[in-house]
């Protein structure tokens, strides 16, 4: 009974809001009835209910949203509203790749964004250029790294030690242009650090950014010298730092960051002892770590295999052999992907597979060559192994997807 | 009364309502035409499929009032296509074509009375990117949405949001 007064309920509604959309033509008048419960809906938007506005406006580009705030008051607080920020994240298929680049005469850093659909175009590669939004920075091309993108928010950081400069995280989101500077982690005097690592990501049990520090310091203190790891947590909702448990590893492997994936983050990890790497995996919502074993063969190369994420997967690439893990945590799931070597002929003989960054929907993969100073995308046809070339990029490319997430809690 | 009407598609026959013929389900339209589909298509609209559940089967002829004879040929058409598993990136390209902005409203309306989740998402798409792109007059006049902002409050927030307001695309003229 309750169902077919539901039914009644909408035919009701539908009739209300088919009549206004059809005022200009009414094909049958004789349908037009007046709806009891009209003060149950959002009179402000009289064409269409308002949960269907938000069906078709979460479907939106971003720069579009923004402009549209403008349209009217409900508008804006449906745009403005966190809740319909998730939704439109889940609905959102806009990629871009981000690069942060340093320009050596104004000695500032920029954030140049190209739209993933454009890259492989001749001309016109819709690159939006922009201002890293802070003086707070150190000179120095290599001084800021992208640590890595989450739900449209790209962590940016210094991970190198610099004699007077404290060490520095920001969250930004460059589609919205919010910005936020974390504050600093630690800041003692007079101590060396080794290596910083960090790692950024969305935590599903609380429903909080988080970014984990992994850092070695080294001092003097009477005489001796120490040295000791740490790790910590800052939360967005709290704007703070927290000691966590100590790296269960000896090393994070050479100023490698850490991989967000499947609420947790993920790093290549090193034993100095047995010369052995595996994957340390840090739980974002228990903030415990986990140790996930490599593919065989992979755990003593002589030198690091790249460490990514692919899809929900974690990504191996060592030899142009590319490595996926299908199941999160579960070793037997490594699967080798494909080999790239055969994409190597001249003039990209030396050229060498840097990471894999995206399948699109019709099995396209895009891959990233690097030579010197030199990177390449390739567009890779898996089905029938075809391959196209992009223009030349300096700078290391991050994907991220467009969204309405402000890092600006 | 009902209405002969000639129909393109074959699996769709239009004839006078006789509920106890067969067992095919009857839409009928809101300018009394009737549509007869097979149990199947009625499945996949959710409000249909739920009023036949809830009289057990007994009632086959299923009044559409608010959904025009117009209409009705494409929300069957779109069914049919999902059915059979044929919902292409080129059919839904060609099925939009032939639809202005009107029409694609009133679908639009006729997939969420009807509960079709495939079609409502597809439309919602649909219109998202008619607009995408658009200017905020443009997006006013689609929806008929009265502008409630004061010219100063309006100004101020596009002063905010000035770096969002290029590469707008020109308003077309289809607007009915």
């Amino acid at each position: 009974k309750f169902k077919k007064t539901c039914l009644l309920g909408s035919i009701y509604i539908y009739w209300f809001s088919l009549a206004k959309f059809q005022s200009r033509d009414m094909r049958s008048p004789k349908v037009m009835r007046t709806n009891p419960n009209m003060s149950s809906f959002d009179v402000s938007l009289p064409t269409l209910p308002f949960d269907l506005i938000s069906e078709i406006v979460s479907r939106l580009p971003v720069k579009s949203l923004l402009q549209f705030r403008c349209v009217s008051k409900s508008w804006k607080s449906l745009i403005s509203d966190p809740i319909f920020a998730r939704k439109h994240l889940n609905l959102s298929t806009t990629r871009r790749l981000l690069c942060l680049s340093y320009d050596k005469h104004s000695h500032r850093f920029f954030l140049n964004s190209y739209s993933l659909q454009s890259i492989f175009r001749d001309t016109d590669y819709n690159i939006t250029r922009l201002e890293y939004p802070s003086d707070n920075i150190c000179k120095g091309s290599l001084s800021h790294y992208a640590v890595g993108s989450c739900d449209g928010i790209l962590c940016v950081a210094t991970c190198r030690f610099f004699l007077d400069f404290k060490p520095l995280v920001v969250l930004w989101n460059p589609s919205i242009r919010k910005f936020k500077e974390l504050p600093p982690f630690e800041n003692p005097p007079g101590l060396d650090r080794l290596y910083m690592s960090y790692g950024f990501g969305y935590d599903h049990a609380s429903h909080d950014y988080k970014v984990v520090v992994i850092y070695n310091l080294l001092g003097i203190n009477g005489g001796i010298v120490w040295d000791t790891t740490k790790a910590k947590v800052y939360t967005l909702s709290t704007d703070s730092w927290r000691t966590i448990q100590p790296f269960p590893f000896d090393s994070v492997s050479s100023y490698q960051q850490g991989r967000y994936v499947s609420g947790s983050i993920n790093w290549l990890a090193y034993s100095k002892g047995t010369h052995q790497r595996c994957i340390i995996s840090f739980d974002l919502g228990h903030e415990t770590y986990q140790m996930i074993r490599m593919p065989l063969g992979l755990e003593r190369t002589p030198k690091d295999p790249v460490f990514s994420v692919l899809r929900d997967w974690l990504c191996l690439i060592f030899d142009h052999d590319v490595w996926v893990m299908k199941e999160y945590g579960v070793k037997e799931s490594w699967t080798k992907l494909f080999n790239v070597t055969h994409l190597l002929d001249p003039p990209f003989k030396s050229f060498v597979l840097t990471n894999v960054l995206y399948i699109f929907q019709d099995d396209q993969l895009l891959l990233l060559f690097r030579k010197d100073c030199e990177r390449r995308f390739i567009l890779y046809n898996f089905k029938n192994d075809t391959s196209k070339v992009s223009f030349m990029l300096k700078d290391f490319p991050q994907l991220c997807v467009e969204s309405l997430i402000s890092p600006c809690s | 009364m009902a209405e002969e009407v000639s129909s393109q598609m074959n699996s769709l026959s239009i004839s006078e309502t006789n509920p106890s013929s067969s067992a095919t389900i009857s839409l009928v339209s809101g300018d009394d035409i009737v549509f007869k589909v097979e149990p199947t298509i009625a499945k996949e609209m959710e409000t249909v499929q739920s009023f036949i559940d809830e009289t057990d089967g007994k009632i086959t002829t299923i009044p559409l009032p608010n959904i025009s004879s117009h209409d009705l040929p494409y929300v069957i058409e779109y069914c049919e296509k999902s059915i059979a598993g044929k919902i292409t990136k080129e059919f839904e390209a060609e099925f939009v074509k032939k639809l202005n902005n009107e029409e694609v409203k009133e679908l639009f309306l006729a997939a969420n009375y009807l509960n079709i989740k495939k079609l409502l998402d597809f439309l919602s798409q649909v219109i998202a990117d008619r607009i995408a792109n658009k200017s905020v007059e443009y997006v006013r006049r689609y929806f008929g949405i009265e502008n409630d902002f004061t010219p100063e409050e309006e100004a101020k927030l596009r002063e905010e949001l000035a770096w969002t307001f290029t590469g707008v695309d020109p308003d077309d003229e289809d607007e009915n």
